[in-house]
Formats: C-alpha cells, structure tokens, sequence
C-alpha cells in the first residue's frame, strides 16, 4: 500500500464556496479536488489513496444525505466532514448518527474545519490500515489446511491440546504438529496473538 | 207638466235658472222684452269682456261676481255653478250665488243623494223644471224628498261643455214662486257656460303649468348637484343652481361673472378639462370629467361634472350639466388606495418571511467563501514560500464575493421598501431574473427545474417595479408549494414573457403541479381565499390588485399537467391608469 499526499474532496455546488475551501486546503498543504455535485463526484475514479469528503448538504439533484447513504452501501466508504448553509439540526443528527466525523454551518473558521478534516483523515488512514491488515491475515489464513483451520478454531477457544485431540480424535502429539504449523503460517508471536489474529477474521467459538 | 229637456242638451252649455211658475208670469219674464234681451246680451257681452285678461287665480272670484249679477239681472234667489266630476259620477258644487235671506248653497257634492238628477246632467240634459216637486218624474225620489225638504219651487239646471266632454253645469233656482224657463233664456245660460268654461280650462292649464314649474324648480333647486347651463365657448355661466354657492363658498352672484369656473379650476387640471368641455360643446355628446376647483378657502375641492347635453340656444352654443362635489369619495379612494399599497407590502414582508431561510442561506454563501478565502491568503502570506499571485487572486474572488451578498441584501431591501410606488419604464427581463434569483436556491433545494422563456425583443413596460417584482414573486411562490405536493413525476416551472396584442405584455408563470379546480378559477384572486393550511389568503388578491391598478388583467388556467398563472401589462403611459 502506498502512502500518497492525502487528498481532500470538496463537492459544493456553489461556485465560490467550493473555490473558497480548495485554496483553504492548497494553503494548509493538503491535495483537493472539486466536484460541482454528488454525481459528479461518484462518476469521478477515485485514486487509491488516503482521503476525506467536505460535502455540503443541499444541493440539486443528489443531496450530502444521499451521498453519505450511497457511499456507506457501497464499499467506497469515505470519512465525511459536512457542511452547511443552513444550519438544520435534525438534518446534522441524522448525518452524526450515519457516521459523518463532524457537521459545521456556514460560515466557519477555518482552524474549526481543518481540524475536523484532520480528524476525517486520521479515521481514513486508520481505516484503510485496518483494511490493510485484514486483508494480510485473511491471505495467510488461505494457506492453511482444512485440518489446521479446524485446530485453530478450537485453540482459540481456550481448549488444550488434549482436548482438541480428543474432540478431533487425532493423538495429542499430532495436535502440537499442527498448532505449530498454525503459528508459524499466521505469523502470531504467541497464543495470544493468535486469539487476536482469529477476531480480525471472525472465526467464531465452536460449539461446546 | 212635464219636464222639457232642450233639444240641443248634449251639445251646449246648461245654465239652470230658477223662477216663478210659466202661468202667471209670463209677461214679466225680463228676458222676453225686447228691452230685457238687449239688456241680456249686453250683459253677456259685459261678462265676456270681464273674463279676457283675468289671472288664474282671480278666475273663481269672477265667476262668483258674474253669477251674481245673472242671479240679480233675472231676479232668481240663488244661482251656482258645478263642476262635473265624471269618473266619480259627482256633480261638484263650485260656485253660487245666493240673495238676502235665502240659505246660502254650500260647495257640495251631490251624488247618491240625488242620483236620477246628477245622472241627467252628466248626460249633459238640460233639467227644466217649472213647479216643483210636480215637474218631478216619479223614479225621482230622492230629489223630490230634497227639494220638498229646501222648498224649492222652481230650478233649470244647463249642462255645458267644452271640447266635447262635459265640464260642469250653471243652475238657477227659486224658492219662492215657480217660474217658466224659456229656451232663449237656457240659450243664453249655455253662452254664460262657455264663458266660464273657457275660464275655467285656461285657470286649469295655468295651474298644471305653474305647478310643473314649481316641481322642476323644486328639484333643481334642492338636489345635492349642481345644475348649470353655459356658453360653450367662452364657459360663461347663463344658469347655475343656488348649491353652487356651497360649493366653493363664494356667493351665487360670482358665478356669473366672466371667466369664474375657469379661473378656479385647479391649475394641474385646468387643461385638461378646458379641452374636454370644448369637446363636448363641439362634438355635443355627454362627457364626464373629474377635476379639482379651489374653494375660498383656498382647498380642494374634487367635482364630478356630468355634461348633459350640447345645443344652441337663441343662436349660440350651449352646454348644460350638473357638478357633484366627490371630495369625500375622493378622499375615501386616496385612504382606500394608501391602504391597498400598505396591505401590498405587508404581503411583502410575509412573502420574505416565508424565504427567510432561502435569503441567509443566500447571504451565507458569499459569507463563508469570504472568510475561507481571507484565512486561506493569510496563511499564503505566512507559508513557508509566500505566493502573492494567489493572493491577489483570493483578494479579487473576496471582494467579488462581498458585492455578490450586497446585491442580495439590496434586492431584499428594495422589495421590502415602504416607499410611495413610484411608476417608470422598466425592463421587465431583468425584473424576471433578480425575482427568480431570490427564489433559485429554494429551487435547486426542492428539486424543481426551472425553465425561463423570456422574449428578447420586448420594450419597457410602465409601472411599479418593485410592485411587478412582487406579483412575480408570489406566482413562483405558489408555484414551489404546489410542486412540494409532486412525488411521482418531474417538478417543473416556468416563467415566460411576451408581446400580446393591443401594445401589451403577457408573462405566465406555469408549473407541473396538481392544477386548480375549476370551481376555484375565478375564487383564488378573492381576498382571504386560501387552500393552504397556513395560508393567509392575501397573496393572489393582492397580486389582482397591483395589476389591474395598471391596467391588466390576471387570470389562471388549469393547463394539462398542472396550472399556469397569466398576467398583463401595459407598455405605455397613456394605457395605465
């Protein structure tokens, strides 16, 4: 994964309001690009990089609202930072509750923004890291056999060698074969690790 | 013996004579002698004479004179005269005469009393009766009870007419002897008739003139207008009622001097009205014409002139009228007016209210580019490498954005103005456009695609601008609301300008949303008519009253798919009102 200028996307349809906030963000050093309206900015490829939204929440067409839904459904989940003319608080607990970092009405300071952008950005860089992550451990998990996956799902609920050898029918010393087997391809540094690594890929307790 | 009835009854003039019985006195009946007739004749000849020049109303005294000297010239005791009232089958006693010592006639009626006998005369028979109550035919019975009961002895009574239809009738009676009544003396009793009637007709013509004239003068005189006669070219006053005097103040005589009306009329009107009054003596149709005069005591005072007519009289051109005074009316219409303009821009206020949060939105825009940009310069001013290209940029965009939100707060502030409408030649495009700017973000907000078809080539229409922006405004706002009721289908609206014919233009503002039901067509422009919930009811009439105080017309289609609002304008000065 590579690490690129984070990139903020502004989609205003107000001509000097989306002008505005991208000299904002030019002048804070960050990267921006602009969009007139949601379509717009959902017909637009996106590059694989870290990123956040400043959307405005009334526009033609598809609203700030529509966009959050869109994106939430899809896989293309961004951090959303909205903005506001008109200042609607049912609106701004509906966009909290949908998951947007921040709501902030016309007009704003400008550390107030930057500062919930920064946030957005965080949460997005956090999130793709996670992203990243699991997607490691779901590659190595692929390399496992059947049997080994079996045993981990039962050393990870607590049981003892023993016990899954019993439960499996197969003699302790082979269970202790395959757990090391399973160390070693899951990359866990201990027991623990592993307990870690098996809630990340959401195997669940077997039944018992 | 028989009564005789003259043979020419129904067609001469009846007097009755009363005297003493034919038996006995036949040589002294004055009448017979040649002496007597000559005497008779110049009697007659003296009473005609007496009646030429008479006055209306020295006419009744005469006759009473005259019947007297008939009653002594033929030593009868009573003479009189009645009128015949035909309708009511009446013979109404008029006047008598009676001698010393016999009952005096009273002006009565007789009628059932004594019906055999009033029918006769109004037959127009003479009724001869020498000796009474013998004379008397037997069906008569009330008379004979009556004159048995007056002692009456002897009577002739001479139906008379004139111009065919029976007027009245002379009788003559005696109370003390019975006497013969020849027919040159009934001949001659017919004449006397004539005479009277002929007084009689022309006190009755000059009654029915006289009271004629005194209704007219009556209702010229005592009605609230002013009626007026005058020359139609120089405006001198020949008549004016006596109210002229109340109405500026100046004494009755001062009309009639020259040149008064013109000389007070209000210098802004004066022209004015000097052409039309022209006109109307010109042309000679009835003009109407309101204009101010001023009073002596130096106020206004609004006159509503109706011309009536236009002729020559004696050879001169004549204009005759009447003036009203309408300064409470005009007063009432000014207060009426005031009220409709601060009822307008109540309407206003409500309308911006209702775009309230569409309007800061409007200012908020340009607000928070400008506080974005002016932070984003200062850290281009501080940055690590500062870049005053893009500073000078962001100062431009900022000072652009602060005109732009000064243009918003100037269009609000002008349509919520208090100021007295002021009527110019305007564009109405460009009207069009700052309305539907206002409007735009609620627009875009509401999901509503607006199409503008606004004629390139229209000229400046007259009017209140600020007032034609309102009724605009009020159309799209109607529109938005109707559309907010639309799910299912595209939420259109439009706003078209155009010529229409007779130098007018027409702008229309359409929109796709549930239409207007046909009952409803003509009752939405009524005050107070709403069909929204919260709805005041005054905009569409408000916006009925601004347009056709100049002169237009609005009404409402419901068109396929929706409904669509139409108004008119003048184009010119002249065209409005």
């Amino acid at each position: 994964m590579t690490d690129t200028t984070p990139i903020v996307f502004v989609v205003d349809d107000d001509d000097s309001v989306r002008k505005a906030l991208s000299r904002l963000f030019r002048s804070a050093g960050l990267g921006v690009e602009a969009f007139t309206s949601a379509e717009d900015f959902l017909r637009h490829e996106r590059p694989d990089a870290p990123g956040c939204l400043v959307l405005d929440v009334h526009m033609p067409g598809l609203d700030g609202l529509g966009l959050q839904r869109a994106l939430n459904e899809g896989s293309g989940a961004l951090p959303i930072v909205f903005i506001s003319g008109h200042g609607d608080i049912p609106m701004s607990v509906r966009a909290m509750k949908a998951g947007a970092v921040n709501f902030l009405p016309k007009p704003f300071q400008d550390q107030d923004l930057l500062n919930a952008v920064e946030e957005a950005l965080a949460k997005g860089r956090q999130a793709r890291q996670g992203q990243a992550e699991a997607s490691e451990l779901r590659h190595r998990a692929e390399t496992l056999t059947p049997r080994e996956r079996e045993v981990l799902a039962l050393v990870v609920s607590g049981m003892l060698n023993k016990q899954v050898g019993f439960r499996l029918g197969v003699c302790e010393k082979t269970i202790k074969v395959h757990r090391g087997q399973v160390m070693k391809k899951m990359q866990a540094d201990s027991l623990a690790d592993l307990v870690r690594m098996a809630g990340k890929l959401g195997i669940p307790a077997p039944p018992g | 013996m028989i009564p005789s009835t003259a043979p020419d009854k129904v067609l001469s003039h009846s007097i009755g004579i009363k005297g003493e019985s034919w038996r006995s006195h036949e040589a002294e009946q004055p009448v017979k002698s040649p002496r007597g007739r000559m005497e008779f004749e110049a009697l007659l000849a003296d009473l005609s004479a007496a009646f030429v020049g008479v006055h209306a109303e020295e006419v009744d005294t005469q006759i009473e004179q005259s019947l007297q000297r008939i009653g002594k010239f033929l030593d009868v005791d009573r003479c009189s005269l009645g009128e015949c009232l035909e309708d009511r089958r009446q013979l109404l006693i008029t006047h008598s005469y009676v001698k010393v010592g016999i009952p005096p006639m009273p002006r009565r009626i007789l009628n059932d009393q004594l019906p055999w006998y009033v029918g006769r005369i109004l037959r127009g028979e003479v009724l001869r009766f020498n000796q009474l109550p013998d004379d008397l035919p037997s069906e008569a019975v009330h008379e004979r009870e009556y004159v048995i009961g007056i002692g009456m002895k002897s009577h002739v009574m001479v139906p008379f007419k004139v111009c065919g239809s029976i007027l009245g009738a002379i009788g003559v009676a005696s109370f003390k002897t019975c006497r013969a009544w020849p027919d040159t003396l009934v001949q001659r009793l017919r004449v006397v008739g004539e005479i009277f009637a002929n007084a009689l007709a022309r006190k009755q013509a000059d009654q029915t003139l006289r009271q004629s004239e005194r209704r007219y003068r009556d209702l010229v005189e005592t009605t609230r207008a002013v009626p007026w006669e005058a020359n139609a070219q120089t405006f001198q006053m020949r008549y004016v009622g006596p109210q002229a005097a109340c109405l500026l103040g100046h004494p009755l005589e001062e009309w009639y001097r020259e040149g008064f009306w013109a000389v007070h009329l209000h210098r802004d009107d004066r022209e004015r009205v000097l052409r039309t009054m022209a006109d109307a003596g010109r042309l000679g149709k009835g003009y109407e014409v309101e204009y101010r005069m001023v009073s002596a005591a130096g106020q206004e005072v609004w006159v509503h002139d109706l011309i009536s007519s236009a002729c020559a009289e004696r050879f001169t051109p004549t204009i005759r009228g009447v003036m009203i005074d309408v300064t409470a009316r005009k007063a009432a219409e000014e207060e009426a007016l005031r009220l409709r303009d601060q009822l307008a821009r109540v309407a206003r206020v409500t309308m911006m209210g209702e775009l309230a949060a569409a309007i800061a939105h409007e200012i908020n825009q340009p607000l928070c580019a400008i506080i974005s940009n002016a932070q984003a310069a200062q850290r281009f001013l501080t940055g690590n490498v500062p870049d005053p290209a893009e500073v000078s940029a962001t100062l431009r965009d900022i000072v652009k954005d602060g005109q732009r939100a000064s243009q918003v707060i100037g269009r609000i502030r002008t349509l919520l103005q208090k100021g007295q409408p002021a009527r110019v030649y305007f564009n109405l495009n460009d009207a069009i456009h700052e309305v539907v700017a206002l409007m735009c973000h609620q627009l875009a907000r509401k999901g509503i695609a607006l199409s503008l078809d606004l004629a390139a080539d229209l000229p400046p229409v007259f009017g209140d601008r600020v007032q034609f922006q309102q009724v605009v405004l009020n159309l799209m706002i109607n529109a938005v609301d109707a559309l907010s009721h639309v799910e299912t289908r595209v939420r259109e609206l439009s706003v078209r300008s155009a010529c229409a014919e007779g130098g007018r233009t027409v702008v229309s503002v359409r929109d796709s949303g549930p239409g207007i039901a046909s009952e409803h067509l003509q009752q939405i422009f009524d005050t107070l008519f709403t069909t929204k919930p919260d709805g005041m009811g005054i905009g569409l009439a408000i916006s009925r009253s601004i347009v056709e105080a100049h002169g237009g017309r609005i009404w409402a289609d419901p068109c396929a798919g929706g409904a669509a609002f139409h108004f008119t304008l003048p184009l010119s000065q002249e065209a409005a009102p």
